[in-house]
């Protein structure tokens, strides 16, 4: 699984960037993990962009899967009202794992 | 749960009182008169008139009262359930079908003045008492105050709550707005998410950094000001883009719940005291409570996508096992075990799914009362394996065929009382409706015991619709089939059933169409007898593996009638190159699915292939020639259309456990492309 790992910044240039290494990503084929552990601002175009990168694994063939989250991710999805969609996997996974 | 949701399932609820309603009316027509059998009617009645209530039908609520005021009499034995009094009910019965299919949206208001005013009379005959409506809780299935409950507990917060919607402009990211600096100060006042729309963030490959795709509702307590809310979006772009109102949605339910329980007694007349002696209540002597069933309701897609995913599990099983058996871990103990779990699970899963035939069956009595009304003729319904389940599609669309099916019965076969009664029948006909499990299939049967098929009739009118060559020799089998020849109907179907659009052709289609089959048998003076063949799920077949060329292919084992290996000289070819082959004292088709399917490779010599025996609705019987039988077993029918198009002669497609896709065959189509003319007009 390729890992591509979120800019601690994720305003509106952070995510364009994000947004084309990914579809480079997607261009070369396999499973992406997005690693958001490390960002510490995110606004709704960082949320919307994990949001259209998790669709598009769903909706693809590439597996596309956010692997880690900050706090910072979890307070905007929840404040946005997409933690369920956004970080269910990852908090089943937590639960599981204990 | 929203209002649009309750009201959906006050539907569902309805129907389910008026099926058990009308079983009891049914129950009581043949002399069952016991109170439990009227508490049902009663019951179903009632609750339908709350719901009524509460959503604001308010023509329906009108018809429930007057007709739960006369089962009232009825139940507390002031009124005797004589004849006259079980047909008003049957009516009135109807008519409250009607008002149902009304609020539903799926038919006209119906014109209930007559049945009111009879109504009125009936009960006009009862000795004046107190009111006694809705005088005891009754065990009611649809549970408004529980929903109601539901809600309050939801929402927990005062009236007047606030609801905010917010949809940031297109430019608001690109202009500086930050729409989750809103949201976090609405949270700051106390709102929540109600709803967010993610599902509106496109893929990467639409994805634009600058756009907002998402919006909210949210839910604010009424303790906010409204100028307070307001300011947090003094700096949104397009102030149309915010709507800030008091929420409508409490509002609606807070009066609907009033409705209810203004509807309900002050306080329950049931007491020891008031309780009326047995002897002067007989049908009121028992009074069970009603068992709240363990049963949830789950959306239709969400078991489909289960079906799906264990038909899945089903390929991804038979893989593994094919897998392991060619690396000598056939006889692995857990396999076996994995094979069984997943048989029981597929079996779980469809049985989900199934619903009992009765939701069909439910439909026929009243049919049949109408022509009964319409035709002068009696009829006596009878109902045998009415808890037979099958697959809700096949339910669903079986609906119309056992409709046609019924009437033709009573239009056609049933005679007259008169006629009847000179033939030394009872003036009474039998219909009879029946539903059994055979195999992997379902057998549901519609028979009468009337005059039977006129064969000479029949016969007269195919040749004279030209169906049939003048001079055709068939058999009493064959002109039976005629009746399901497109364009086929007699002088009375013209009259009786025309206007519906149906015909018997339609009804063939539409069981073929399921992948069943409808065979008749018919005797002069003794009825007839239609039997639909219909397969218990659609998600599944059992066929026989066969391999053509370099190909694999599945045939649907309910065509197959035996296969066989002829002789070098069996096979004749006839003057055009068709081969057919004796079968015993008929002569069938040889269609090889090589030359059909436009295949390479395939054995062309019948001698040296399988001959396999179909069986047809549309074309008769034939054989279709394979290279070799593989194997027998159950496949998951995955639709070509959904991820190809449709292609003639393959009915679907399926994953073997090699991983291979194979075609399953679509044998109506295949055998009717290639048959003779002369066998496809005589069917």
């Amino acid at each position: 699984m390729r890992r591509l790992t979120m800019l601690p910044v994720l305003d509106r240039s952070g995510v364009r960037l994000m947004a084309n290494e990914l579809r480079d990503m997607l261009d070369l084929g396999g499973a992406i993990g997005i690693d958001a552990a490390k960002v510490e601002r995110i606004g709704l175009a960082g949320i919307q962009l994990l949001l259209s990168a998790l669709r598009t694994g769903a909706e693809g063939t590439t597996e596309i899967r956010l692997i880690a989250a900050s706090r910072a991710v979890e307070e905007a999805a929840r404040v946005c009202g997409v933690t369920e969609r956004l970080l269910g996997d990852l908090l089943a996974a937590a639960e599981v794992t204990g | 749960m929203s209002p649009d949701d309750i009201q959906s399932i006050f539907f569902q609820e309805c129907e389910e009182g008026l099926a058990s309603a009308e079983t009891a009316l049914l129950a009581i027509k043949a002399g069952e008169h016991d109170g439990e059998t009227i508490n049902t009617i009663f019951r179903a009645v009632h609750s339908i008139k709350g719901g009524a209530g509460a959503f604001g039908f308010h023509p329906l609520q009108s018809f429930t009262h007057l007709f739960e005021t006369l089962l009232d009499k009825v139940r507390d034995g002031e009124l005797s359930l004589d004849p006259p009094l079980v047909e008003l009910l049957m009516g009135a019965f109807d008519v409250l079908a009607d008002h149902v299919t009304a609020i539903r949206g799926e038919g006209e208001q119906p014109d209930d003045a007559v049945m009111k005013r009879a109504l009125r009379d009936a009960l006009s005959a009862a000795p004046a008492s107190a009111p006694g409506l809705a005088s005891q809780e009754l065990g009611l299935s649809f549970d408004i105050d529980a929903m109601m409950a539901e809600l309050t507990v939801r929402s927990d917060i005062p009236a007047q709550d606030w609801r905010v919607t917010f949809m940031p402009a297109a430019g608001d990211l690109a202009h500086g707005g930050e729409p989750l600096l809103l949201l976090r100060e609405l949270a700051a006042l106390g709102g929540q998410v109600v709803s967010a729309d993610p599902d509106r963030v496109p893929t990467l490959d639409a994805f634009d950094p600058d756009a907002a795709y998402m919006g909210w509702t949210l839910r604010l307590p009424a303790t906010a000001e409204r100028a307070t809310i307001e300011e947090v979006f003094d700096f949104v772009s397009d102030p149309g883009s915010v709507t800030i109102e008091r929420t409508q949605f409490d509002d609606a339910m807070r009066s609907a719940r009033e409705v209810i329980l203004q509807s309900r007694p002050v306080a329950p007349l049931a007491t020891p005291a008031a309780e009326p002696p047995v002897a002067q209540a007989p049908l009121a002597a028992k009074q069970p409570k009603v068992a709240v069933g363990a049963t949830i309701r789950v959306d239709l897609d969400k078991l489909d996508r289960l079906v799906d995913l264990v038909g899945e599990l089903v390929i991804t099983q038979s893989m593994l096992s094919q897998r392991l058996a060619s690396n000598g871990l056939a006889a692995v103990e857990e396999l076996a075990d994995l094979d069984q779990l997943t048989r029981e699970l597929q079996d779980s899963a469809m049985a989900i799914r199934a619903q009992p035939v009765k939701s069909v069956f439910s439909r026929v009595p009243r049919i049949v009362r109408e022509l009964e009304a319409s035709t002068g003729k009696r009829v006596q319904i009878e109902v045998e394996g009415e808890a037979t389940e099958l697959d809700k599609t096949v339910i669903e669309r079986i609906g119309e065929p056992l409709t046609h099916l019924v009437r033709n019965c009573v239009d056609h076969g049933i005679e007259l009382p008169a006629q009847r009664l000179a033939k030394g029948k009872p003036a009474e006909g039998l219909l009879r409706l029946s539903a059994e499990h055979k195999g992997s299939r379902i057998v549901i049967s519609v028979s009468d015991d009337g005059a039977g098929i006129d064969r000479e009739r029949v016969l007269a009118i195919a040749t004279d619709r030209g169906i049939v060559a003048a001079d055709a020799r068939l058999s009493d089998e064959e002109i039976e089939q005629l009746i399901f020849a497109p364009g086929f109907s007699t002088a009375r179907e013209v009259s009786n059933i025309s206007g519906r659009g149906v015909g018997m052709d339609v009804v063939r289609q539409n069981v073929q169409a399921l992948g069943g089959r409808i065979t008749i048998q018919s005797r002069p003076g003794e009825g007839s007898s239609f039997a639909l063949a219909l397969p218990l799920t659609l998600a599944i077949v059992d066929g026989m593996v066969v391999s053509v060329g370099d190909q694999t292919y599945i045939i649907p084992l309910t065509h197959i009638v035996e296969s066989l290996r002829p002789d070098r000289d069996q096979v004749q070819s006839t003057g055009l190159g068709n081969r057919v082959l004796n079968v015993r004292g008929a002569f069938l088709p040889v269609l090889g699915i090589g030359d059909q399917l436009g295949l390479t490779g395939a054995v062309s010599e019948p001698s040296e292939a399988v001959l396999i025996v179909v069986e047809t609705e549309s074309a008769g019987s034939a054989i279709l020639m394979v290279d070799a039988i593989i194997d027998q077993r159950q496949v998951v029918i995955k639709s070509l259309e959904t991820h190809y198009q449709q292609v003639e002669g393959v009915a679907g497609a399926t994953i073997l456990g090699d991983g291979r896709v194979a075609l399953i065959l679509d044998v109506e189509g295949l055998v009717d492309l290639r048959a003779p003319v002369p066998l496809r007009c005589a069917s």
